[in-house]
């Protein structure tokens, strides 16, 4: 850690915790004496030294909307290189897949489609292109349904091209080069395939590519090619047959009320993984389909089952149970409205739910599993 | 002023603004052009202190970024630096308001939100008009001019610095208290601003609609009932009440966006039966009324009137999520509809029904 608490960063930002570490760079909570609010600082982490940071923070400057990260401030320090941006209270979606969601319901994975496209679609506006977008350059509020959510990490991808190259040239020479801390391993799964013959050159349809990607993740509850190398032996494949061959997620079709938006997002992200960039959707085409789904953004609580089956006062059951609710009150809910991949309902289990008027309980629609703790 | 080296001025010419004077800069760190605002009078800065208070404390899309601040030798902020918007403004939107009344609603409503989020923590804006928003470059409306916005919600003010036309007729009383409610005034007035050249006589009046109520806006806008895509009466209603003389009688700014996010979904919900498996009615502007039959156990028509889902008649006994339905009940997102009475048991059937409609993302 290069800060401590209590420190004064270029006279303006007073660090207040450190808050999360990425791949490249390490990210504090500091309060911003000048405007009293609090902000994220991020700096290349130690021995990372490099004069794309500034670089980096003048595209993600470059971006102003409400799905992307503002980007407030740069300043530098002594040897040190500080980004300053709004901070969100939450996770970014890398961690909330590993810690939270195994997979999300159609309307969910709709709305996290739906605003990373509204990211995108801002940044190209104004020729940017992020490069380097993956669920942990995502940032979520802590919240049941995201209610916010915003790309960051734009100086990343420019930060992180020479690490890459430098990783992709190597790999290419000893396939073991490739360890789990690296850089390169953690963008493999949504790097667009004409990002492995020339980085650099890479445009706007790679982020196109791995808004697909993610949005296949959140749905199938991994990347359309798998992690870790396995990723990028099928990688190679498909793009020596020139298309993917992907299997939509097992539990669709089982709920008749998501049918059709979940046809429709399998489209969408069959039109983003194109293999030929000039194939995929363009931003503005996205947002246009992402605007036509009919899905339900309504916030959601979370909580755990407490009651399956529900069982009648003659001895009978009923595919139905009750939900305690995270502070408090409980929730009726029904198996057709259980999102699962499979799983059946069994007490204890952690989930997220929209909530609908009922009596004598309110009720759930829908319920998604959620992983335990 | 002296300014920090990181700031380069860019011209000479000097933009009006409010009460101060905008003044376009490049950043130098960031590489983007922002603005910097400095108050004509430095008598005034204690305004920009209650400027920048409003804006760092509303963390808004729809009001604009704050990025520095510039403080002169005894640490007294005498200049803020804020981003600059670069799409358009709405001085001729009336030219086009008449033939494009969804962009009209999607306007008020994104001002509607920024007053949402304003008041929501107790800030009262007091300066809205037609030249104090904006788009951004991404096409996102929002609030720039903070001049005279108090973060006191019981601020008494001498002097009403508002644009006349703006200001609510209680402002007219000498010592008036400032509330959120002269805000929504002022969001009724740009409703006409945005709609029309010329503004109801009454209006003009001080104080205003002293001789009676001005027209409302369905006057110079299309109506539903005359033009697919025209206003409907609830939009155009909730924009009369904004301009009610009695303060108390005005919307507030979260109703007021609520209302009209409902309208930019107008016409486009998809209300979806399902019982078992199985897809029973799908209802849409398309197919706006269904009955559903179930044996001699109960039936229930459904009709969609562009915003809602309702029920229109019932027949026998059915309930919504374990309440009897009434002709008049709205069915909402999700619910469950039973057919058949209490005393049957397992032998009751049961339908759902799900609403969803294209999510409005600014």
């Amino acid at each position: 850690m290069k800060f401590k608490a209590g420190m004064v960063i270029a006279g303006r930002y007073r660090v207040e915790a450190f808050h999360l570490e990425g791949g490249m760079q390490e990210v504090y909570r500091c309060f911003d004496l000048a405007l009293e609010r609090v902000v994220a600082l991020k700096t290349p982490r130690e021995g990372i030294v490099d004069k794309r940071f500034s670089r980096g923070a003048q595209m993600g400057a470059r971006v102003v909307h409400p799905n992307v990260a503002a980007t407030l401030d740069y300043v530098e320090e002594g040897p040190n290189r500080c980004l300053v941006e709004e901070f969100i209270e939450g996770k970014d979606l890398g961690r909330r897949l590993a810690s939270d969601f195994a997979f999300l319901d159609p309307s969910l994975a709709a709305w996290v489609v739906h605003n990373i496209a509204k990211g995108i679609q801002a940044a190209h506006k104004v020729g940017i292109c992020h490069r380097d977008l993956k669920p942990s350059n995502i940032m979520t509020s802590a919240d049941g349904h995201m209610d916010i959510i915003k790309l960051t990490d734009f100086g990343i991808a420019k930060l992180a091209e020479k690490e890459l190259e430098a990783e992709i040239e190597k790999f290419e020479q000893d396939e073991n080069t490739l360890t789990s801390s690296s850089t390169l391993l953690g963008a493999v799964p949504y790097l667009a395939p004409e990002c492995w013959n020339d980085w650099s050159s890479a445009g706007q349809p790679a982020d196109i590519w791995a808004l697909g990607a993610i949005a296949c993740h959140l749905l199938l509850g991994k990347p359309p090619f798998g992690g870790g190398k396995g990723a990028i032996m099928k990688m190679a494949q498909a793009q020596l047959t020139g298309k993917i061959e992907l299997k939509s997620p097992e539990w669709f079709g089982t709920h008749q009320e998501t049918a059709l938006l979940e046809q429709e997002l399998w489209s969408l992200v069959h039109s983003c993984l194109q293999i030929d960039p000039e194939l995929r959707l363009k931003a503005d085409e996205v947002v246009q389909r992402c605007e036509a789904l009919c899905y339900s953004a309504a916030p959601r609580k979370t909580g755990v089952i407490a009651t399956y089956p529900h069982k009648y006062a003659n001895g009978g059951t009923a595919t139905a149970g009750y939900i305690s609710v995270d502070g408090g009150g409980s929730v009726f809910f029904h198996l057709s409205e259980f999102f699962s991949a499979g799983v059946k309902p069994k007490i204890g289990q952690r989930v997220n739910f929209g909530i609908a008027a009922g009596k004598p309980k309110e009720r759930c629609s829908p319920v998604l599993l959620l992983l335990n703790p | 002023m002296k300014l920090p080296q990181r700031y380069k001025t860019l011209t000479k010419s000097v933009l009006a603004g409010g009460f101060g004077t905008v003044i376009p800069l490049e950043d130098t760190f960031l590489r983007r052009v922002v603005l910097l605002k400095v108050m004509q009078d430095t008598a005034n800065n204690a305004q920009l202190q209650n400027e920048l208070k409003g804006l760092c404390k509303a963390r808004s899309r729809h009001v604009v970024e704050v990025y520095d601040v510039i403080l002169n030798d005894n640490g007294e902020i005498t200049g803020v630096v804020i981003e600059r918007l670069r799409g358009r403004d709405f001085s001729a939107f009336h030219k086009e308001a008449e033939s494009n009344p969804q962009l009209y609603i999607k306007i008020l409503y994104q001002l509607a939100c920024a007053l949402r989020d304003l008041h929501a923590v107790g800030i009262v804006h007091r300066d809205l008009k037609l030249d104090n928003f904006k788009e951004s470059a991404a096409g996102v409306v929002k609030l720039f001019d903070f001049g005279i916005s108090s973060s006191d919600g019981g601020y008494q003010t001498k002097q009403n610095k508002g644009t006349l036309i703006y200001a609510a007729p209680e402002l007219y009383v000498p010592g008036a208290t400032i509330t959120p409610e002269m805000d929504i005034y002022a969001l009724g007035v740009c409703a006409w601003a945005l709609a029309h050249p010329k503004f109801p006589t009454q209006l003009l009046e001080m104080p205003p609609q002293t001789s009676g109520r001005a027209s409302s806006i369905s006057t110079v806008m299309p109506t539903a009932d005359k033009q697919a895509d025209g206003l409907h009466k609830e939009v155009i209603d909730i924009l009369y009440a904004c301009l009610d003389p009695q303060p108390k009688n005005r919307p507030s700014a979260d109703q007021i966006s609520s209302v009209l996010a409902r309208h930019l979904s107008r016409n486009k919900h998809r209300g979806l039966f399902v019982q078992g498996m199985h897809k029973v009615f799908e209802l849409s502007a398309k197919q706006p009324s269904v009955t559903l039959k179930i044996g001699t156990l109960g039936q229930l028509k459904v009709t969609y009137d562009g915003l809602r889902f309702s029920i229109a008649e019932v027949d026998g006994s059915v309930s919504i999520n374990n309440v009897p339905a009434e002709p008049g009940n709205v069915l909402h997102e999700a619910c469950v509809l039973g057919f058949g009475d209490t005393s049957l048991g397992s032998s009751r059937q049961w339908v759902t029904f799900f609403s969803s409609h294209p999510e409005v993302v600014i």
